[in-house]
């Protein structure tokens, strides 16, 4: 293990020091002492190693620690400690960890030469052997409350006696409402009886009578005391697992098979939840210092019922098509034009009873199934009280029978995908034939979903074709009312223009009048309500033409003093280029607008208007010597546009 | 403004005191004079003069002036005969809007008119003149006092003719109301009324101190900042320098040119062209 991965950048000067000095003095015995990191612990660290082919070995004694009195006086501390001894890398030997979060009352006190301070918080200390990296020995893992540098009261505890990471003999894990106690085989294997206590008084009392690994029974004491038999013997293929979630799973399954489900409240889940999340803390940090497999390994046997591989084809298939099944339901169930047009049309509404009928009655059952097997416990339980309990008995039919008319409760019709037939069902239900009906109930709602989407569509369709045209219109009138208002105010030159434009959005819209009903009908109405936004926005520009002539004149106005009158006057500067602009450009424009002007044309227009005008206003602070000798000889407009866009001296006066 | 005000002043003393210096000479030739005074016929004129205003700084300017003067003959009204062509140079000084001052030289030269004079056809005329103009806006017209100080040396036809050395007073008066405008600007008539009186002094000057009183009105056209043409008619009287008894009489047409080019390098021009407007 590369042990510089986890020092400080101060280290890794140390580090490379120590590289150099180790060639020298091959596998001799060194010392760190300095500041260290593993993971959020930041402290100091004092530990012996050797280095062996660059990589860091940890041997001999191991101390990090941190506590800050400062921080702990200012607001509050979090210390840690951890000691023991590592041999050749391993963890081995007597191991203490300890991790506290102290608040202090900030009073002190004088104590034979030392000043006092009380703490309170929460002191986490782990305790024990570890042999090669295992825990050896007994471990006893404990959190404290502590209240004026007392401890208060335990609010965990865990004992538990390992030989080499394998858990022995006895063990108890408590917490603040239970303790768990119970025993393992040599092998780790949980044997006996493993006895829940509740602290308090109303509390559930459970007892989980294991033999050789296998929970034979749970007996749960209380108000309501109730005797489960869990897993039977019967079967003498068993499998060994860990007793963890999986575990506790499929107990759960076991007693849902056997209706015994409310009895279950996951005490001693809770509890060994509680203790591995405590060992994963001490585990996290000593594999990332040396070499560790800390965690307990507690152990169970359950029956076991494997999967052949057609078996297993079977159900991979069966989760597949479920997940698609459960998919399309949901995009129909959840569509929102389908849960509107329902309400009015009633093949809709017979095609929305269809999809939720299937949905419920051959899709929803399986969910269950899949979910043992996606959560691995399937093979746990004989397949047949699985396979028995998913339609109770009721045999799965392709024929699916809804009501269809929206106005008459009492009309049914029955769906029933054609070309489809599932084989006779025998009373023991097969995965072969789950498979079967599950692939029906897919390829049924895809077929639904076809049709549903073809009348949505047409349906919106429609639906947005009448909303486009309202706007086409209203887009028209907005367009003339604009220009017709527009006219009144402006130079008959511009007006003309304009007029021409209003022409030419009344015409196009004609011409969409008399489409026939095809299909293109939609594309057509979308191209022209862009190109009457584009109407309108040349409208708009043509409308500020006189405003941008008006400004030019402005920009190009330069505050003269005439001495005859002994005043300051405007004079027109740069006259080319606004002569180009004024008597050139801005009648182009306008010729460009009454001449045949369609939708691209206008566009370009907008365009030129816009950029035209940018650049003869930037003009004016530039260097355009070359430019106004250009010009002077320049009549064309669209020479003229290049070489405004094309003056590259830029050098401002 | 203070400043402003004592160049005024002590123009106004220096004017004052060459009046009374005239009017203490006339004493001595009070016997010549005639016991009316005695208008002679109008002479009719033709000036046709341009003005040149270079600017060359922030502040200064290069006045060039040209013009040329037209005398009737026997046959020919108005334009008979040149009578004197007109060299005028100075430097200007823009102190501001409102004020500015020159100083500079004439050279004028002035062709024989006597049609019957067997003596030197042209004799040049020499001067020193400086000036002092104040504008003011009153509403939409301006208008501009003028003072102008001239030393001039001057010669007859006669051969072996010597120069006598007078100073001439020049005060006028004058307005400019635009036509077609709420103020002058590019594009825009205006007419402009102007009276200027002429007083001289010097030894020569015994009993003619009034030397000349113009009355002109012209219309002129702003074509340019930078270019105006404008163009009227005079009317003068004035003292003869032999006889204060005498005096003469013109009418003249007057066209003018005024130009004022700027060849500074643009980017000297900016932004000091704007004064402190």
């Amino acid at each position: 293990m590369n042990h510089k991965r986890y020092v400080s950048t101060t280290l890794l000067l140390v580090g490379a020091v120590l590289f150099f000095s180790s060639t020298i003095f091959g596998q001799e015995t060194q010392n760190y002492s300095g500041p260290f990191k593993i993971e959020k612990y930041a402290g100091r660290a004092n530990y012996n190693y050797t280095v062996v082919n660059s990589d860091t070995i940890l041997n001999g004694a191991f101390k990090m620690h941190r506590s800050s009195l400062e921080s702990l006086l200012n607001h509050e501390d979090s210390s840690f400690l951890f000691q023991g001894t590592f041999s050749n890398n391993y963890p081995s030997g007597n191991w203490i960890f300890q991790f506290g979060e102290f608040k202090s009352d900030k009073k002190s006190q004088l104590v034979d030469y030392q000043y006092r301070v009380n703490i309170n918080g929460v002191q986490e200390e782990a305790k024990g052997k570890i042999n090669e990296g295992r825990p050896d020995g007994k471990w006893l893992y404990s959190v404290n409350q502590i209240k004026d540098s007392e401890v208060e009261k335990t609010t965990f505890k865990s004992s538990i006696t390992f030989d080499k990471g394998v858990p022995q003999k006895d063990f108890s894990i408590e917490n603040e409402e239970s303790t768990l106690v119970g025993r393992f085989l040599r092998s780790g294997i949980a044997h006996d009886q493993w006895s829940l206590f509740s602290s308090s008084v109303n509390g559930a009392n459970e007892d989980w009578t294991f033999s050789n690994g296998i929970l034979k029974s749970i007996e749960v004491k209380g108000v309501k005391s109730k005797h489960i038999s869990v897993f039977n013997t019967k079967n003498k293929n068993t499998k060994t697992i860990r007793l963890n979630k999986r575990f506790l799973k499929s107990i759960a399954l076991q007693l849902t098979l056997k209706g015994n489900e409310s009895v279950y409240h996951g005490g001693i889940e809770q509890l060994l939840a509680q203790n591995v999340k405590y060992y994963n803390k001490i585990d996290g940090i000593l594999s990332k210092i040396g070499e560790s497999h800390f965690l307990p390994e507690f152990n169970v046997k359950v029956p076991y019922y494997p999967l052949d591989s057609i078996e297993t084809i079977r159900i991979n298939e069966i989760s597949r098509r479920f997940a698609s099944a459960k998919s399309i339901s949901a995009d129909l169930l959840t569509n929102t034009q389908l849960n509107i047009l329902k309400l009015s049309d009633s093949e809709s509404f017979y095609l929305y009873n269809v999809v939720d009928t299937i949905t419920n009655q051959l899709v929803n059952p399986l969910e269950k199934l899949v979910a043992y097997y996606q959560e691995d416990i399937f093979e746990f339980v004989p397949r047949t009280a699985i396979l028995e309990n998913i339609w109770q008995g009721q045999k799965p039919s392709t024929e699916i029978t809804v009501a269809n008319d929206l106005t008459d409760a009492n009309s049914i019709q029955t769906f029933k995908l054609p070309n489809a037939a599932l084989n006779n069902f025998d009373d023991n239900l097969s995965l072969s034939q789950i498979a079967e009906v599950i692939a029906y109930a897919e390829k049924s709602l895809l077929h639904v979903q076809e049709i549903v989407l073809q009348k949505v569509t047409r349906e919106q369709r429609q639906q947005e074709l009448i909303a486009i045209e309202e706007q086409l219109i209203s887009q028209n009138n907005a367009i003339s009312k604009y220009i017709d208002s527009t006219t009144v105010e402006i130079d008959k030159k511009y007006a003309l223009a304009l007029s021409a434009i209003k022409t030419a959005s009344k015409k196009q819209l004609s011409a969409y009048a008399a489409l026939g009903d095809d299909t293109n009908k939609l594309e057509e109405a979308k191209v022209i309500l862009n190109c009457n936004k584009t109407y309108q926005n040349l409208a708009s520009s043509i409308a500020h033409l006189p405003f941008q002539v008006d400004s030019v004149q402005q920009k190009y106005l330069d505050r003269v003093w005439n001495p005859f009158t002994a005043t300051l006057m405007n004079e027109e500067v740069k006259k080319h280029i606004t002569n180009a602009y004024i008597k050139i450009l801005v009648p182009h424009f306008l010729q460009q607008s009454q001449n045949d002007l369609n939708c691209k044309r206008a566009k370009e227009l907008i365009g030129q208007i816009k950029t035209s005008y940018t650049k003869i206003m930037a003009l004016r602070e530039k260097d355009t010597h070359k430019l106004e000798r250009k010009l002077k000889k320049e009549q064309g407009p669209k020479i003229i546009m290049e070489l405004f866009t094309s003056n590259k001296k830029t050098g401002d006066h | 403004m203070k400043q402003l005000t004592n160049i005024f002043t002590s123009i106004v003393v220096v004017f004052a005191f060459g009046i009374c210096s005239c009017l203490h000479a006339q004493e001595d030739t009070e016997k010549v004079l005639p016991k009316e005074s005695n208008f002679k016929e109008p002479l009719t004129k033709t000036w046709i003069n341009t003005y040149g205003n270079i600017r060359i700084a922030k502040r200064l300017f290069w006045i060039a002036q040209t013009h040329f003067r037209f005398e009737e003959t026997e046959d020919t009204p108005f334009v008979g005969q040149v009578a004197q062509i007109y060299n005028r140079h100075a430097i200007g000084y823009i102190y501001s809007k409102k004020f500015n001052a020159s100083l500079g030289g004439v050279l004028r030269l002035n062709f024989n008119t006597d049609e019957d004079s067997t003596d030197r056809n042209l004799v040049p005329e020499w001067r020193i003149w400086h000036q002092y103009q104040f504008a003011m806006p009153l509403s939409r017209v301006m208008v501009y006092h003028r003072l102008r100080i001239e030393h001039r040396w001057t010669q007859g036809f006669e051969d072996n003719s010597k120069y006598i050395f007078r100073n001439r007073w020049r005060y006028m008066l004058r307005l400019k109301i635009p036509l077609n405008n709420h103020k002058l600007k590019p594009k825009t008539f205006y007419i402009a009324p102007e009276t200027e009186l002429i007083m001289q002094s010097g030894k020569a000057v015994v009993a003619s101190p009034m030397e000349d009183l113009r009355l002109t009105t012209t219309l002129g056209y702003i074509l340019t900042p930078r270019l105006t043409v404008a163009a009227g008619a005079m009317y003068s009287q004035g003292q003869s320098l032999s006889n204060g008894g005498n005096y003469k009489q013109s009418w003249a047409i007057r066209c003018h040119l005024y130009f004022s080019p700027d060849f500074r390098r643009v980017r000297n021009k900016l932004p000091e062209i704007h004064l402190d407007d």
